[in-house]
């Protein structure tokens, strides 16, 4: 049963959001963040973040709380107004010649005809912060 | 922070703080005052400001509503059968096939549909619940 690790690790990411609402369009009608009974009750993190600009991070994470609560099977996608992929980070098997697999990020816009080149971890470890963090940084890059 | 701070009653609250800050040594606890028709919380100054910035958060951000377990089941049935649907396999296959790399990481549907996938899991192991809840939901 819920033993209350889901319920803290949902507060620390939405209070880490309210720290850049300055930044987001939370009228938008695609800006969608779980309610804290939906992330403890489902064991997963389901949003869409909308940023003034109209980029956006897509986050889809399972948070296994057998022990400390871990992100697995997740997938952090942002996004840049015109739709185009700036950054995605996540742990599908999927290139196991990287030193950081299971995990790895995709970088640029997604190639039709050629492979989607992946890359090793260029974060100490995948988390909705540390990927908040990235799309901000992305963000403030693009408007100083 | 704590998750589980104790509740005590209080029934005077003309209880000098000092005294109760003495009693409790900066722990996070809770005085119900019924003559005020309150709470105050005696919290060390870190758990104070995460207080304040969730009070904040909850103030400043939309959140997607807060409905029953079963609810939250059913809509994840839903949403994986659509996949399924769309697809043409049953979501167990794809997840096992995804993750022998058998699947590209192409369309985007499937970064949703492992997490639901492992999140209608959770759900079953946490709550016992059968595809049945999903009639009555």
């Amino acid at each position: 049963m819920p033993d209350g690790k889901l319920r803290a690790i949902y507060w620390d990411n939405f209070t880490a959001l309210a720290e850049v609402e300055d930044i987001l369009d939370t009228a938008h009608p695609d800006y969608s963040f779980p309610s804290e009974d939906e992330v403890d009750c489902t064991g997963a993190l389901h949003a869409v973040l909308i940023f003034r600009d109209g980029s956006r991070l897509i986050a889809h994470a399972w948070l296994d709380a057998t022990d400390e609560v871990q992100e697995r099977d997740y997938a952090y996608i942002y996004l840049d107004a015109q739709g185009d992929r700036v950054f995605q980070y996540d742990d599908a098997p999927h290139h196991p010649e990287l030193p950081s697999h299971p995990h790895h990020v995709h970088k640029g816009r997604r190639s039709v005809a050629a492979p989607d080149r992946a890359w090793p971890l260029d974060v100490i470890h995948v988390s909705f912060v540390t990927m908040l963090d990235r799309a901000i940084r992305e963000y403030r890059r693009n408007h100083q | 922070m704590n998750n589980q701070i104790p509740l005590f009653k209080l029934q005077n609250a003309d209880v000098p703080l000092a005294e109760l800050m003495d009693q409790f040594h900066g722990r996070p606890v809770g005085f119900e005052i019924s003559s005020l028709d309150g709470i105050m919380l005696l919290l060390p100054s870190e758990d104070y400001d995460f207080v304040r910035s969730a009070i904040r958060a909850r103030m400043a951000l939309p959140t997607r509503p807060t409905r029953l377990p079963v609810e939250y089941y059913a809509e994840t049935v839903r949403i994986l059968r659509g996949l399924e649907q769309r697809y043409g396999m049953t979501s167990a296959d794809f997840y096992r096939q995804f993750q022998e790399g058998m699947l590209p990481e192409g369309p985007t549907d499937y970064w949703e549909w492992r997490t639901r996938y492992k999140s209608l899991l959770t759900m079953q192991e946490r709550y016992g619940f059968s595809e049945a809840e999903v009639v009555h939901a």
